[in-house]
């Protein structure tokens, strides 16, 4: 056994994963005879996991690696939601492939109420109604231009054009299908403590596409938590509008097509919404970028739209921070 | 991120060389000792794998349940040993809402955190979110993904470290 006590950088680089084979076994070894390289090691090992815990609390509301599975606490709220809220749920099935017929004419943008385009495509269903602070409700759609070039890149997703009314602040409201509410909820579940989720899925469901942001303040109100500066006290003075983050994403969003078009290219394929959630500090500087689909988490494609969006700057505001979920709508 | 759930088999493997030093830490933090900590690690596992083979099993979603796992064999091993429970126990292990995690920290703490988390540059801020937000990423993809190197990534997790670890010895 090794009698050299552990050096401080090396009992950390174990905790961090950082440590590897030979050297990880060796220093094993040591702790499990050296009572005192033993105490240290558990103080890096619950640092460590603190800031695992950390965090989770603090990466905004999203949902993110639920350790367990979400199901059985989605169900059974989601029932209680269907029963609660009058929401009239018809289940837009699989859009029609038509591509989008006036997005791409008028821009690359259409704003689509998040909630039918959800419906139509479930596994790629935004999550983010309702969930976070201010999730903006209205996808971009992305890609018109960009990927024409190949076919339907994006194999049976047409998606959000069908039928969709493109008016931004059209509420979408009474367009919930079982599954997003679904998915509203397993967003919820992951961050139980903060937000009363049968309220705030209600809520959304019911005006979603109105500003959300204003509506939070009342919500959140009485859930004073762990996300306290990070999530709320969003004054709609001192806090960004709807309009305000739309705007900066309208202005940037070519760059999100671009990610898109490279991921294409190397042979890819995107979900019909692009999902992208990311946090904007008072500073007007976004962090927690990530997208929604898990199957794209750690790609390239990631990476590209984390650096993306990382650049993007929108107006200060006075505290808390803002949580985005922003669907890209993925044109054919 | 997202543990694929292969139809037929699952990559044991691939997730013990991942995430088994997560799995031993998470157990040293509740105060298992080290040896202990392998060998429930490596009982985890077995279970696991048992589990799966079984049918029983919907979801692998790593590390989580392998920790839930492994804290529970603990907490198990403990009681039938006589020794002190496991501190910072979850409740259930299908219980999603409370993490294990979530109970090793206060409120109090969190927002302490938060507010060290804040003071940090930038960069910092963005190599701990990625570190500590998607568990089992290893260094070398934060590097690649921020475009820094290993090192640096590393370097900057030490500075994390170290700025939370007293914000958080203040509260506590």
């Amino acid at each position: 056994m090794n009698t050299t006590h552990a050096a401080q950088d090396v009992l950390e680089a174990y905790v961090m994963g950082a440590l590897i084979g030979a050297e990880a076994e060796g220093l094993e070894e040591h702790v499990i005879g050296c009572a005192d390289c033993a105490a240290r090691i558990a103080v890096e090992a619950q640092l460590e996991e603190r800031l695992f815990a950390i965090a989770t609390a603090t990466a905004a509301v999203v949902p993110k690696k639920t350790p367990v599975a979400w199901r059985p606490n989605a169900a059974a709220a989601l029932s209680a939601l269907t029963e609660e809220a009058p929401v009239d749920v018809p289940v837009a099935r699989a859009p029609d492939p038509a591509p989008p017929a006036a997005s791409p004419s008028e821009d690359v943008w259409k704003y689509v109420p998040r909630t039918k385009a959800k419906a139509a495509r479930w596994p790629f269903a935004v999550a983010g109604l309702g969930v976070a602070s201010l999730c903006v409700a209205a996808g971009i759609v992305i890609g018109t231009k960009a990927f024409v070039r190949k076919e339907p890149v994006v194999a049976p997703v047409a998606i959000a054009p069908t039928g969709l009314p493109v008016a931004p602040d059209q509420p979408a409201t009474a367009t919930a299908t079982a599954i997003e509410k679904k998915e509203a909820i397993a967003a919820l579940s992951p961050a139980p403590k903060k937000e009363a989720k049968g309220k705030k899925v209600q809520l959304a469901l019911a005006e979603p596409a109105k500003k959300e942001e204003k509506k939070k303040p009342d919500d959140d109100g009485g859930f004073g938590d762990l996300l306290n500066g990070k999530t709320k006290n969003l004054d709609v003075k001192a806090t960004l509008g709807r309009d305000d983050v739309l705007e900066v994403v309208k202005a940037n969003a070519p760059a999100v097509t671009k990610c898109a078009d490279a991921h294409i290219r190397a042979g890819g394929t995107l979900p019909a919404k692009l999902v992208v959630r990311w946090v904007i500090t008072p500073s007007g500087h976004t962090e927690a970028i990530e997208l929604g689909e898990k199957s794209l988490k750690a790609t390239p494609l990631e990476g590209c739209v984390v650096a993306a969006v990382k650049k993007w700057q929108f107006p200060e505001f006075q505290s808390g921070t803002i949580p985005v979920t922003f669907p890209f709508i993925v044109a054919p | 991120m997202g543990t694929p759930l292969a139809a037929m088999s699952f990559d044991w493997s691939g997730a013990i060389a991942r995430y088994n030093r997560r799995v031993i830490v998470a157990l040293l933090a509740r105060g298992v000792p080290m040896d202990r900590a392998r060998d429930v690690a490596q009982d985890t596992w077995t279970k696991l794998m048992q589990k799966y083979d079984r049918g029983e099993l919907t979801e692998v979603k790593l590390p989580g349940l392998a920790i839930r796992q492994a804290l529970f064999l603990a907490a198990d091993e403990a009681r039938r040993a006589g020794r002190r429970p496991l501190t910072d126990m979850p409740a259930d292990l299908r219980d999603d809402h409370s993490s294990a995690e979530a109970q090793l920290v206060t409120h109090e703490q969190v927002q302490v955190a938060l507010l060290a988390l804040q003071r940090l540059p930038e960069n910092a801020r963005r190599v701990f979110e990625l570190a500590y937000e998607e568990p089992g990423i290893a260094h070398r993809e934060i590097a690649g993904r921020i475009g820094l190197s290993e090192q640096r990534v590393r370097q900057i997790l030490c500075e994390v470290r170290k700025a939370l670890r007293e914000a958080l010895e203040v509260v506590s």
